[in-house]
């Protein structure tokens, strides 16, 4: 042996590499590996048929059920004196019709012979809430090009693949959209109205305190993402039934579930009674509007998988929210039995989804174009744009440097961005940018000083200077894509001289000697002096808050900026301890509903988010009255009178709607829409590739 | 030396105590609490308000209580609340936020949620005191603090009690009265909730020994504690999974990384430091030391950032522009995985390296230049042994002594990752992890890395000593 360590240290590895290395080729050489490879794949293969053929031998076990169902009624009528057939001197005896089993077709004559006084649960008691979308979401043009692969951007890790647990966007708009499905589905054109998904009926009482969901009886979960020998429990096809349904709004009620956002939506829901395996009876306490989308909106867990643990073992009672909560499928992948089916994440930086071939939808004539879906897992902004320029992402957001940079700034013809490669586009958000003041506070509280302020901010010179057009001047937290929205309510716009004339009228005086404007307020002389609270760090918003300081101050308003940390900056807001702060607010697009962020009931609430203790007894009432408001017209115009009061009271100070910009390659068609999703339950316009 | 190393590994033991006591420290003093608004609670979710439904806030709850969080972090001095104490708390919850403040009557809801069962005692003597509205509110704290929380399970014995527990607490709701009740209903309510804690007192009545267990024992730290002596770092609260798992599951990309890059400095480290202090002063020597430098002033995520800009933009680079392997990797045989996986890390592997490289390189120069002077090599020299062998096999020996010893200080860089790298190169290793345990704070997996990094370091401190001892005869641990 050698006497030096070092030198011993180094034969060591390098004998090690190089034995490593020969094992290696050995390995390859004899294609042991290769056949062990072709094996497993045949194996997959053939599990997946054995899975296919599983499903066929359980739909014909299903048919002939409802074969024997028949008979049996047949044999009944023939006991009870009836005759098939022509019976004597020609008088025939009427069999009726076997009900379709699920489909638009069975609809046919319900609704001509309604009956209230049926029992519940049996189909024609009320009128058939949902109608066929007469928009073809499949563009005539996608047909044969429907083996495309797309990439998109996701966003960080998700922590949980749960459709309830879950709380992010990107999870939302890029998986439960395409994976999950709901009893009914939003119109694409008119989202006031709903078409028939996973239920071919859904009737409504006339007091919208009871829903009656009619399910099909041809849907099917997609297989798990799971080696299944392993869970042999989870084998088989399942269908999706109203015990699903059940179970999905059960998990939402229990307590120990981590979704409290979603479970104070089912507030007001008595529970959910089965009828029979495919029709359910969801009651609501009272009457709220809210209940139309929550009932019929919701996307489906399946029980067989998630009332069980990885050993097949039933969640006992008493725990099952927490177990539910931290169900090893979580991390795995979402179920559905909606269009596509989500691979098993495996941790990397890609999550697949592939179309779902056996899609009832699909079935009729709603196949989507594109078949592989890839979404991009990531931190840093720069690599989604990398993996774009790459071909790697057929669509992105672009960030405000990113735009300047490549759309704005390089003019160069072989720019990519330039040349035609990459198709541009901009699109409103439903999110916006505010300054909120505190409006118990002695600055704050008189509205007028609040429109003063607001007079004071200069956002179309923010829009330009600061955000290069990625933000728009608002007047009302109301989406100006919303049909609530007012046209005739214009953004209050920027005078500084109206501001001081404002402010001097409502006695805030400037003090020539220090410039800043003083008032009495409460007995109490005080300077007209705060700080506004801010996250941290936004190089835009740090821009737009200095130039709106310098504005102030040109009035004599003394505004410091105090930025934060994320989570000091939520417990300020929380312990209401700021003067005034900014942030921003996602919006609902749509529909509206004032409860969370304007009435004066949630200031009692220590985290809520009317943190800037506004209050309006006539905005209170219209909330309320807009809660359980169900003719659309009449909530158009209450929620445009909200909008009117809001805008002017000036709660806070609307700076304006956030835009997005972005790019997508032009081999990928179809892919705006759903940038701009303005609605949140609709399944989203599908792209094609043609590249 | 045995009983060295021995002592050594027992210093360890309460060298990792006091790094975790600071660590919570740290954590503590930070603002901002975990789950919170990240954790899928809502800011609807309503508590302290009498009116609204006893299961509120039970999910927010619960996930307190598994973790502890509803716990005092040290010390749990809640065997002796007091009735006054309960009271103040109460009346602060009840109050209208303009008199109290936000702050103070959150501060006082999560206070009484905290206590839990600790607060039953004096919540049942203030149900005497009180009457209408207060007597309420009294109520619905004590049948919230009342309510027993069941624990998911595999042991029998365990479930059995979950399952006393959901009886117990459904029976909760028979002793109460509904709001609004009649003052006879009301009496009747009291007596129930009277007899209802007599039944029970047992649970209440603590002696001084039971007082002090509780108060090192049922916080925070004594939580953690007790599970580390168990060798059970927890679970994290963000991805409900025990933090081992998932600290298993990103070492697979650090620790490649890490290795590699380690395997590569060392490998290019050493003949350029030899070479550099052999031919010290020459104009090789020199502009080797001006490279060396530069590399060594640049930081890694400008090199990153160059990397990916130079080597990764359009469709037909040369290098992918992140992630670890190929996502279609999965069935393809072990030579074309490697390769993809090389393919994947080379850019990542460049970063990781190029900085490490000019500090070693560095170390192995000086450490040479030093060994080349000293008399033994002189003699060797003298005695007429050629200049190859007077360098590789007297020289190199002594003079990479330090270079070997630093290889112990890579130990614990092998468990940490690199945030910088995997940011930019969107690698899911144990940098990233970290980060955002630390943005989210979860502490079971901030305090676990930490734990297993600071563990590493005192091995490989412990190591290079040993290592010295090895490699040189004359020092020795007694």
């Amino acid at each position: 042996m050698d006497s030096n360590p070092f030198l011993t240290t180094m034969k060591i590895a390098f004998t090690a590499i190089v034995a490593f290395l020969l094992l290696l080729t050995f390995w390859q050489g004899t294609h042991v590996e290769e056949q062990v490879a072709a094996l497993t794949r045949e194996n997959s293969a053939l599990t997946d048929k054995v899975g296919d053929l599983a499903r066929k031998v359980d739909d014909l076990k299903g048919r002939a059920d409802r074969l024997d169902g028949k008979a049996d009624a047949v044999v009944t009528m023939l006991a009870s004196g009836a005759r098939v057939g022509p019976a004597d001197g020609g008088a025939k005896v009427v069999v009726p019709p076997a009900r379709t089993e699920w489909g638009w077709a069975a609809n046919e004559g319900l609704d001509a012979a309604l009956d209230a006084s049926k029992p519940a649960g049996t189909p024609g008691r009320y009128r058939n809430f949902v109608s066929l979308d007469p928009v073809n979401l499949i563009p005539p043009e996608s047909k044969g090009h429907e083996d495309g692969l797309v990439g998109t951007a996701f966003g960080p890790q998700e922590k949980s693949f749960n459709p309830i647990l879950s709380t992010s966007a990107s999870m939302q708009e890029e998986i439960e959209l395409y994976v999950t499905d709901a009893p009914a589905g939003e119109h694409w054109g008119d989202p006031y109205k709903y078409a028939p998904a996973l239920c071919w009926r859904v009737e409504v009482s006339p007091d919208f305190r009871e829903y009656t969901l009619f399910f099909r009886k041809d849907v099917v979960w997609q297989p798990l993402a799971l080696d299944l020998s392993k869970y042999p429990h989870l084998r088989g096809s399942h269908p999706v039934t109203a015990k699903d349904y059940k179970f999905t709004i059960d998990t939402i009620l229990n307590p120990q579930v981590e979704a409290a956002s979603l479970r104070s939506y089912f507030d007001d829901c008595e529970g959910v009674t089965l009828v029979d395996d495919f029709t359910a009876v969801v009651r609501w306490k009272r009457t709220v509007y809210h209940s139309i989308s929550f009932t019929l909106g919701r996307a489906l867990l399946p029980e067989f998988l998630y009332a069980y643990d990885a050993d097949g073992t039933r969640f006992p009672p008493e725990t099952f929210g927490q177990q539910f909560n931290a169900h090893f499928y979580n991390r795995i992948s979402t179920p559905g039995c909606g269009p596509y089916r989500m691979l098993p994440y495996d941790g990397g930086e890609w999550i697949t989804l592939e179309r779902f071939e056996d899609w009832y939808g699909a079935r009729e004539g709603s196949r989507y174009p594109v078949k592989t879906k890839r979404l991009l897992v990531y931190q840093d902004n720069e690599t989604p744009f990398l993996k774009l320029q790459a071909g790697e992402l057929g669509i992105l957001g672009l960030t405000a440097s990113q735009w300047k940079k490549h759309v704005l700034d390089d003019l160069r013809p072989e720019n990519p961005f330039q040349n035609g490669t990459f198709v541009t586009y901009k699109g409103l958000r439903p999110v916006y940018y505010y300054v909120g003041w505190k409006n118990t506070h002695p600055l704050f509280r008189d509205k007028a000083v609040r429109r003063a302020l607001a007079l004071a901010c200069d956002v179309s010179t923010m829009a330009e200077k600061i955000f290069l057009g990625r933000l728009v001047p608002m007047s009302s937290p109301i989406f100006p894509g919303s049909p609530s929205a007012d046209p005739d309510l214009k953004p209050l716009g920027y005078d500084l001289k109206e501001a001081a004339r404002i402010l001097d009228e409502r006695g805030w005086k400037l003090n020539p000697e220090t410039g800043v404007r003083e008032g009495t307020v409460d007995g109490k002389t005080r300077k007209f002096e705060f700080e506004l609270v801010w996250r941290s760090p936004s190089p835009e918003v740090e821009a737009l808050i200095n130039q709106y300081r310098n504005d102030l101050r040109a009035i004599g308003v003394v505004m410091t900026p105090v930025p934060l940390e994320w989570s000091l900056y939520l417990e300020k807001l929380h312990d209401r301890d700021f003067e005034a702060s900014f942030g921003g607010w996602g919006s609902q697009a749509w529909d509206q509903d004032f409860e969370q962020i304007w009435t004066s009931k949630q200031i009692q609430e220590p985290k809520s988010s009317n943190y800037i203790e506004y209050s309006n007894p006539e905005v209170d009432r219209l909330s309320d009255a807009l809660r359980t408001e169900m003719d659309v017209e009449a909530r158009k115009e209450k929620a445009r009178r909200v909008g009117r009061l809001l805008f002017e009271d000036q709660p806070v100070c609307f700076v304006g709607w956030s835009k997005t910009f972005g790019a997508h390659a032009k081999w990928l068609k179809n892919p705006i829409e759903r940038q701009f999703k303005t609605r949140p339950f609709i399944r989203t316009l599908p792209m094609w590739v043609d590249r | 030396m045995f009983t060295y190393v021995v002592k050594r590994v027992l210093l360890m033991v309460p060298t990792l105590f006091g790094i975790s006591l600071v660590l919570w420290l740290v954590m503590l003093a930070a603002p901002g609490r975990p789950g919170g608004d990240g954790a899928g609670f809502g800011e609807t979710e309503t508590k302290g308000d009498p009116t609204k439904d006893i299961a509120k806030g039970e999910s927010e709850f619960l996930f307190r209580r598994q973790f502890a969080l509803d716990r005092p972090v040290f010390w749990n001095g809640w065997t002796s609340l007091t009735v006054a104490d309960v009271r103040a708390a109460l009346d602060d919850a009840r109050a209208p936020i303009q008199s109290v403040g936000a702050k103070r009557k959150r501060l006082a809801t999560e206070r009484l949620e905290d206590w839990g069962t600790y607060a039953v005692p004096s919540l049942v003597a203030l149900l005497l005191e009180t009457e209408g509205a207060d007597q309420d509110a009294v109520q619905y704290w004590l049948r919230r603090c009342a309510h027993q929380r069941t624990i998911p399970t595999q042991d029998p014995a365990l479930m059995e009690r979950n399952r006393r527990f959901a009886s117990e607490n459904a029976e909760l709701a028979t002793v109460a009265w509904k709001d609004g009740a009649s003052p006879a209903d009301r009496a009747a309510g009291v007596a129930r909730w009277q007899a209802w804690f007599e039944g029970r007192k047992g649970r209440w009545e603590w002696s001084g020994l039971d007082r002090f267990r509780i108060g090192l024992t049922d916080t925070q730290f004594g939580t953690y504690w007790g599970n580390l002596l168990r060798l059970d770092l927890g679970t994290s609260h963000q991805y409900k999974r025990p933090v081992v798992d998932l600290i298993l599951e990103r070492l697979q990309v650090s620790m490649v990384l890490s290795i590699l890059s380690i395997l590569i400095i060392y490998v290019l480290a050493i003949p350029i430091g030899i070479g550099a202090a052999v031919g010290a002063g020459s104009p090789a020597d020199r502009g080797t030391s001006l490279v060396l430098f530069l590399l060594y002033s640049l930081p890694s995520f400008f090199v990153g950032t160059v990397l990916l800009a130079a080597f990764t933009r359009g469709q037909h680079a040369p290098f992918p522009t992140s992630g670890f392997s190929d996502s279609e990797s999965f069935g393809w045989n072990t030579w074309d995985r490697l390769k993809d996986i090389l393919w994947h890390i080379t850019l990542p592997l460049v970063t990781m390296t190029y900085s490490g490289l000019a500090g070693l390189s560095r170390f192995a120069r000086s450490g040479m230049l030093d060994v080349l002077r000293a008399d033994y090599v002189r003699t060797a020299r003298a005695k007429g042994l050629g200049e190859g062998a007077v360098i590789f096999r007297h020289a190199a020996r002594n003079g990479m002594m330090p270079i070997v010893t630093l290889l112990a200080g890579f130990l614990p860089a092998l468990v940490g990752g690199s945030v910088v790298v995997e940011y930019i190169f969107n690698l899911k290793g144990m940098g990233l992890l970290t980060i955002e345990a630390i943005n989210n704070r979860d502490y079971n997996i901030v305090v676990g890395e930490t734990l297993i990094v600071a563990a590493l370091t005192q091995l490989g401190i412990l190591l290079s000593d040993v290592l010295y001892a090895v490699m040189d005869p004359r020092i020795s641990y007694k």
